[in-house]
């Protein structure tokens, strides 16, 4: 019996397998959408039943035997913050899909991989058990691995094993976790892998060692680090800008559309639930990385002069706000964690998009080669004129919310978290000044080069995969409230088990 | 009654014609949305004064106070016939001024969000709310600024506001961060929350730097003379009569609440009145005609805080109301006189224009006695007379200033006028004129009736206000009054009298107030110091790491010791 959740998982890898089987091009290509499209189906649809009925239980749940002597289950299920994931992760792959329509280098293998990488991650967002978590946590890399090393630019080798060395390193300890936990289990109980159990065990990690270690201090450790390389956090950041910069657009839309939040996710669904006793003690810490990771992003930012690196950098600063907003451990905070996530999977995707359009036309990313664009191509300057405030936070569109969210559940939690607010809230002033500077030297001033008087405008094509961003960026801007609604349960009771832990 | 609320999404429906219609006359439709919102407020008005509240819950659900909250009470129906009564006059002048643009749609589309964004502002009910406008405004105003995108140094002028904006913007945002659980609505706010001691000051000073941000106060004054780059209509609406006064809107709102810190207040007249002073001696050494008037603007509205130092918010919103008008229609003028002389914006290059704008050279001549404050025929003097005595009797020495300003005022209108329109001695080069047509010089005669009569609209407008003293006494004729004036029409005739003296190039030398520049050469330096620590040499790092740990032996031992 399939549910509608395997099927997002399931499906897309059965298409995927379609794809290298038929030998068209354009079928591979309407296989990406039809994969990409049943998960942004499923994951709307959850979202949208949490948004009515707000609630922290999960739902769509099945559960399949996958081995008895492991205890491991094939489990799926969404609650509010798994739901917004997957839906976002359907709505990324659905307009990356469209922005490589035209991809030529092997088109059908190109559309395998990515739905490939969409099991995956619908795999992580949409499971309840840990083992399946791992194996589809580490599976993801492969696809992302082959299309920077195989689709990428100049230097795709380096950027690629750049990004499996860094993630791959990060996430070795989670396996160690796994068995660790496997042995940790009481005799007498069943060994599971569930994660709802395994965070009611959190007293049994507390109290249990690893040599010589408290095994949840491990536990959270080995955790912590997987993930804060995927958010990514400063100073593991520093595959993100190579492989954004050698990734191909729609890649990158990917990486910085869905990847990132995976590292997110982990926090809230393994790392905090498993052992809230660290993450209260661990909290200042995580909270100072955030800070660090907003500040020292929208600094580097400021300097950098491939508008791909800009934007990458940009990603880490804003990425800073979820962790910032979690280690907070207020409801404002830890909302805020995922909203922002969600918010900055939508503006940092139009970035992207917005950077490859230019690149389709002139081959080069050097901001200082661009100037006066506004002229001919006045409709590409709009809607990066809306990507760019949407990213410096501007209240009315998307990238406002998360902001506001995470100052004020920093500025109300205990100490340190007011001062760290403080920090942050100078970020709004850097990231307006990178933003509307990337404007002003890509599309105002006089035109630079005369061969850029004749850019088409975007086509048709380019302006589907763009303008539902946009739409949603202000609707959300404007109308938070569903969103919220849809996470806030969740995450109150992700805060309220976190809370029962301090002494 | 409830729309009135909704009075900010009256320029929609022009905005979207003007974007995606076909007529010629682009912009004609955008005209409703500024009519409608003035009617919207004149409604308010001669109704029964009960504020209309709107409230749509589940905003933004975490908050504590999640509700979005729309709320039009006496002020902001002032401010409404305000915005509304400015912007019809600016886009009708406007259709004849952009008439040659070839940007013109994208204008009066950016003119309508403008509109839109600021009457949000204005009713707001709670403060996430009129951040929402607040940050609008600011991105109105750059894209305004930089309308002319092909000339590079309107891009600079634009990005200098964002920056000063976004100064403001963060200093707001922490302000609503920090508020008490569930009080950023304005209507505690302006009661006078309940804060826990010590948190009142701390707010207050948030509040008060975001509204010098945006009415370019103190140190962040910078941006509003470099603001003139954009197209004159705008450096009227947006840079002289609205956006800029904004601050003083926000100020006048919290006003019970800043109360509550009485130092702040007390820094807040010393702010406004060395800002009326510094900005008035800075107008008398510009070359440059609109640059001279954003000086100006910077003084009257450092009368504005002053104002609202002295704990006399009404006079603040009094001079907020005239000063609209008559600023408003200074710069019209000016944007005349230069659309008239082929975009020549230079003093010198633009004397004697009496003979050849004779109506034009009346309404400046209006526009320039009310900012002088000619008793009695001008509404300039009613508003200045109200800020100056309360000042006296509250604090003396910041007053004082504000006095000095007087002459200033008057001295630096003068040079402006008598440069313009003062008679000619014959060797200027003579101006292949572009006539203004009579639609631009008649978009002009309600500001200028304005400038003439708003005086007399102190006492309603005091009724209409909650917080508006009972005991208010607006002097028509008083001694004072009388002084002041006086006062102001010295300093206009001395500027006749020094104009006449240099030929019409009275200018002070220069005025070096412009920090901006400093900064930025103080950074370079600092810069160029700390590179030469790391500059390459192996020799040098050794040296200094020899050195750093045989200082810190010596520390260690000399502690031992």
């Amino acid at each position: 019996m399939i549910g509608s959740l395997s099927l997002t998982i399931l499906g897309p890898l059965a298409l995927a397998l379609l794809c290298v089987l038929q030998p068209k091009p354009l079928a591979a290509r309407f296989f990406a959408l039809l994969g990409s499209a049943i998960t942004l189906f499923v994951g709307a649809g959850a979202l949208i039943d949490f948004a009515q009925h707000p609630g922290s239980d999960f739902r769509l749940v099945e559960s399949h035997v996958w081995s008895t002597f492991f205890g491991a289950h094939f489990a799926l299920g969404v609650d509010g913050i798994s739901a917004a994931m997957l839906a976002l992760s359907g709505l990324v792959t659905l307009i990356a899909t469209i922005a490589a329509w035209d991809e030529q280098r092997s088109p059908r293998a190109y559309h395998a991989l990515v739905l490939f990488l969409l099991a995956a991650m619908n795999g992580v967002f949409g499971t309840l058990d840990f083992l399946v978590f791992y194996v589809s946590w580490e599976v993801l890399l492969v696809p992302m691995l082959a299309l920077i090393g195989v689709w990428g630019g100049e230097q795709r080798r380096y950027a690629a094993l750049k990004f499996f060395v860094y993630t791959l390193a990060g996430s070795v300890l989670m396996l160690a976790l796994l068995l660790a936990l496997y042995n940790a289990t009481p005799k007498g109980t069943d060994h599971t892998f569930d994660l709802r159990t395994l965070a009611q065990m959190w007293p049994v990690w507390r109290d249990s060692t690893l040599f010589g270690w408290p095994l949840a201090r491990f536990g959270f450790f080995a955790v912590l680090i997987a993930c804060l390389v995927k958010v990514p956090a400063v100073p593991v950041h520093t595959w993100l800008p190579h492989a954004h910069v050698q990734a191909p657009t729609a890649v990158s839309v990917l990486l910085a559309g869905v990847l990132l939040k995976l590292g997110v996710y982990g926090l809230y669904r393994i790392a905090w639930p498993l052992f809230p006793g660290e993450a209260i003690a661990f909290g200042p810490m995580i909270g100072v990385i955030g800070v660090i990771g907003i500040l020292w992003g929208a600094w580097v930012a400021l300097g950098q002069r491939d508008l791909k690196r800009l934007v990458a950098y940009s990603s880490v600063s804003h990425m800073g706000f979820c962790l910032l907003g979690l280690a907070s451990l207020t409801v404002a905070g830890v909302t805020a964690g995922m909203v922002q996530a969600v918010t900055h999977g939508l503006s940092s995707s139009l970035l992207f998009l917005l950077v490859g359009v230019i690149y389709d036309r002139a081959h080069h990313r050097d901001v200082q080669g661009f100037g006066g664009l506004a002229k001919p191509m006045p409709r590409f300057t709009w809607i990066l004129l809306l990507g760019a405030l949407a990213g410096a936070g501007l209240p009315g569109l998307a990238g406002f919310i998360g902001e506001f969210l995470a100052f004020c559940g920093g500025f109300t939690a205990a100490a340190p978290f007011p001062l760290l607010t403080l920090f942050a809230v100078l970020s709004v002033v850097l990231s307006a000044a990178y933003m509307l500077w990337l404007l002003k030297r890509v599309s105002y001033g006089p035109l630079r080069h005369e061969e850029h008087a004749n850019f088409p405008d975007c086509t048709p094509r380019e302006l589907a995969s763009l303008l539902p961003l946009c739409a949603l960026l202000v609707m959300v801007g404007i109308w938070p409230g569903p969103l919220v609604d849809a996470l806030r349960s969740s995450c109150e009771a992700l805060l309220q088990h976190v809370q029962g832990a301090r002494p | 009654m409830n729309l009135l609320a909704w009075a900010f999404l009256f320029p929609l429906p022009g905005l979207l014609l003007t974007a995606f219609g076909r007529s010629r006359h682009a912009g004609v439709a955008s005209l409703l949305g500024p009519i409608a919102i003035a009617i919207a407020g004149l409604i308010f008005m001669l109704s029964d004064h009960t504020p209309i509240l709107v409230q749509i819950d589940g905003w933004l659900p975490v908050l504590p106070d999640s509700a979005f909250l729309l709320r039009l009470d006496g002020l902001a129906a002032v401010m409404l016939v305000v915005v509304g009564g400015v912007s019809a006059c600016v886009y009708v002048y406007s259709l004849s001024y952009m008439a040659g643009d070839r940007g013109r749609r994208r204008f009066f589309c950016l003119l309508d969000f403008f509109v839109t964004v600021m009457t949000l502002l204005v009713l707001a009910g709670n403060l996430v709310v009129l951040l929402a406008g607040w940050a609008g405004v600011g991105l109105a105003s750059f894209l305004l600024i930089s309308f002319w995108r092909e000339k590079s140094h309107t891009l600079g002028a634009g990005l200098q506001a964002i920056a000063a904006n976004a100064i403001g913007d963060a200093a707001l945002l922490l302000a609503i961060v920090m508020l008490p659980k569930g009080s950023s609505d304005l209507t505690l706010l302006q009661n006078g929350v309940p804060l826990v001691s010590g948190g009142a000051s701390t707010l207050a000073t948030l509040i008060v730097i975001a509204a010098s941000a945006k009415s370019a106060q103190g140190i962040l004054y910078f941006w509003l003379p470099s603001a003139m780059a954009g197209p004159t209509p705008v450096s009227a609406l947006i840079h002289a009569a609205t956006m800029v006064a904004a601050g003083v809107y926000l100020l006048v709102r919290t006003s019970p609440m800043l109360a509550l810190a009485p130092e702040v207040l007390h820094a807040l007249a010393w702010l406004g009145a060395i800002t009326a002073l510094l900005s008035g001696l800075a107008s008398l050494s510009q070359q440059n005609y609109k640059r001279g008037l954003a000086y100006s603007t910077c003084s009257q509205l450092g009368y504005m805080f002053a104002a609202i130092g002295f704990g006399a918010p009404f006079a603040a919103l009094f001079h907020l109301v005239t000063h609209a008008a008559f600023k408003a229609l200074l710069f019209l003028c000016a944007g005349a006189v230069i659309h008239a002389a082929h975009g020549e914006e230079e003093l010198p290059k633009l004397a004697g224009m009496r003979k050849q704008l004779p109506q034009i050279c009346v309404l400046a001549l209006i526009g320039s006695l009310a900012l002088c404050g000619l008793p009695v025929l001008t509404a300039g003097a009613f508003s200045k007379d109200l800020i100056i005595e309360a000042g006296l009797s509250s604090s003396t020495l910041p007053a004082s200033l504000l006095v000095l300003s007087v002459f200033l005022t008057g001295l630096y209108t003068g040079r402006l006028y008598f440069g313009v329109f003062g008679a000619t001695t014959g060797d200027e080069p003579q101006h292949d004129l572009h006539a203004p047509d009579q639609l631009m010089v008649r978009s002009m005669w309600p500001l200028a009736a304005g400038a003439i009569l708003l005086g007399w609209a102190g006492m309603p407008l005091a009724r209409l206000l909650q917080n508006a003293p009972k005991d208010l006494a607006i002097h028509a004729v008083s001694m004072n009054g009388l002084l002041i004036g006086a006062l102001g029409m010295t300093g206009f005739g001395a500027a006749f009298i020094w104009q006449r003296a240099t030929k019409g190039r009275a200018r002070l030398a220069s005025f070096g107030i412009d920090w901006v520049p400093g900064a930025a050469a103080a950074s370079r330096h600092l810069a160029l110091a700390f590179a030469a620590l790391h500059n390459g040499r192996l020799g040098l790092y050794l040296f200094t790491a020899v050195l750093g740990v045989a200082l810190i032996l010596l520390m260690a031992f000399g502690r031992m010791g």
